[in-house]
């Protein structure tokens, strides 16, 4: 989308009837473009507007740079992630520059007995297709699978950060190649749930 | 940077020759202040963002029903400094929380895979392994770190000034590393 735009109108010694197109044109263009993002004015054509002034969304047309900040300036902005060249969202300061997009998926499941099938119970999770249990003897494999958005980079170890917890003892024992497979986890015992919480990160 | 703009032009009673100057420079007010962070006229995806900058620290007040707002205010372990929060009607989540991070793999000659703002350099002594955090990141001594290797591994480590070293890892071993600090 694109808003027409004249500067500098009305011309100085113009009648005004000479710039009025050009001035109506401006006068909707205006409108229309705060409407974009943001809450735009309430027109005496339209319906009642709450909220004008303050953004919808903030939608980045592009990756950029920032530069030049200092005390306490700072920047929302997006720039390509380097394993997936993709914009990622970032926070830039005079002292260094935060990444805010790096956590990709995430889920917190507990662990059913090892007696009591192979379902485990997902509490809360993002980007997250399916985590699917093995007994193996006397303890669970896990497999946690992130969504195609995730999927179709080469994610490969160890391409992905991650981050395992766990609410029972247990040494962290995986390997990643497209999805997580986490080995010998502890199953709940009764009255102690174990309960896994997975982060995968990339940048 | 700042744009002039003139309020309540025109006039009611004034012949528009008496405000063209203003009406003209608000005209051009209008489209430079929309290019300072947005795709301004005349441009493709205009009205949408380049940026997002903010002048200063914020305190909004907090927003009710479905409302949100995207904000700058001080840290918590520097207080000079803005760090990136999120409020809605309900409470208050820090966005800039994740401050560095990296995966290796335990072994000779180790070297970052992904990373931000680590300094690419890893020293080895046998099982040992010195990571250090680049200069400006974190506020003291005390981030919070996520540790996890592929092989099992009781998280070991001790953390001063940016560095850390990371105690007895197991060989080919991936290693991740996640430092958190508001």
């Amino acid at each position: 989308m694109t808003f027409d735009y004249y500067n500098n109108v009305p011309f100085q010694n113009d009648y005004p009837s000479d710039d009025q197109t050009q001035m109506q044109i401006n006068c909707n263009s205006i409108a229309a473009i705060f409407d974009v993002d943001h809450i735009g004015f309430e027109l005496d054509s339209g319906p009642v507007v709450v909220g004008s002034g303050k953004h919808r969304q903030i939608t980045f047309n592009d990756i950029s740079t920032p530069t030049n900040l200092t005390g306490q300036k700072s920047v929302f902005y997006t720039q390509k992630g380097i394993k997936k060249v993709v914009p990622n969202p970032s926070f830039v300061k005079s002292t260094h520059n935060d990444y805010l997009g790096l956590i990709k998926a995430f889920a917190v499941f507990q662990l059913p007995l090892a007696v009591g099938g192979a379902t485990p119970t997902i509490y809360n999770s993002f980007n997250i297709k399916s985590v699917n249990l093995l007994l193996i003897g006397t303890t669970f494999t896990v497999v946690v699978t992130p969504v195609s958005l995730i999927d179709n980079s080469p994610l490969v170890p160890p391409n992905v950060g991650v981050i395992i917890t766990t609410s029972r003892p247990y040494s962290t024992d995986y390997n990643y190649i497209n999805n997580l497979q986490i080995n010998s986890v502890p199953p709940s015992i009764p009255g102690t749930p174990n309960i896994v919480t997975v982060i995968l990160l990339q940048n | 940077m700042s744009f002039a703009y003139f309020d309540n032009i025109p006039g009611e009673n004034n012949d528009p020759k008496v405000d063209q100057p203003r009406m003209k420079i608000n005209t051009n007010s209008i489209s430079s202040w929309i290019d300072v962070d947005h795709v301004g006229f005349r441009q493709i995806n205009g009205g949408t963002h380049r940026v997002c900058s903010f002048a200063g620290f914020a305190a909004p007040s907090a927003p009710t029903g479905v409302q949100s707002v995207a904000y700058p205010a001080a840290g918590v372990a520097d207080t000079t400094k803005p760090q990136f929060y999120f409020r809605n009607s309900q409470m208050i989540l820090p966005l800039s929380l994740i401050k560095a991070y990296g995966i290796f793999i335990a072994q000779v000659g180790p070297s970052y895979f992904n990373q931000v703002n680590m300094n690419a350099t890893i020293t080895k002594s046998s099982n040992n392994y010195t990571l250090t955090v680049n200069s400006n990141i974190i506020t003291g001594n005390s981030p919070g770190i996520l540790v996890t290797a592929s092989n099992p591994y009781q998280v070991n480590y001790a953390y001063n000034a940016n560095v850390l070293q990371l105690f007895d890892v197991p060989i080919n071993s991936f290693v991740t590393v996640v430092f958190y600090q508001i």
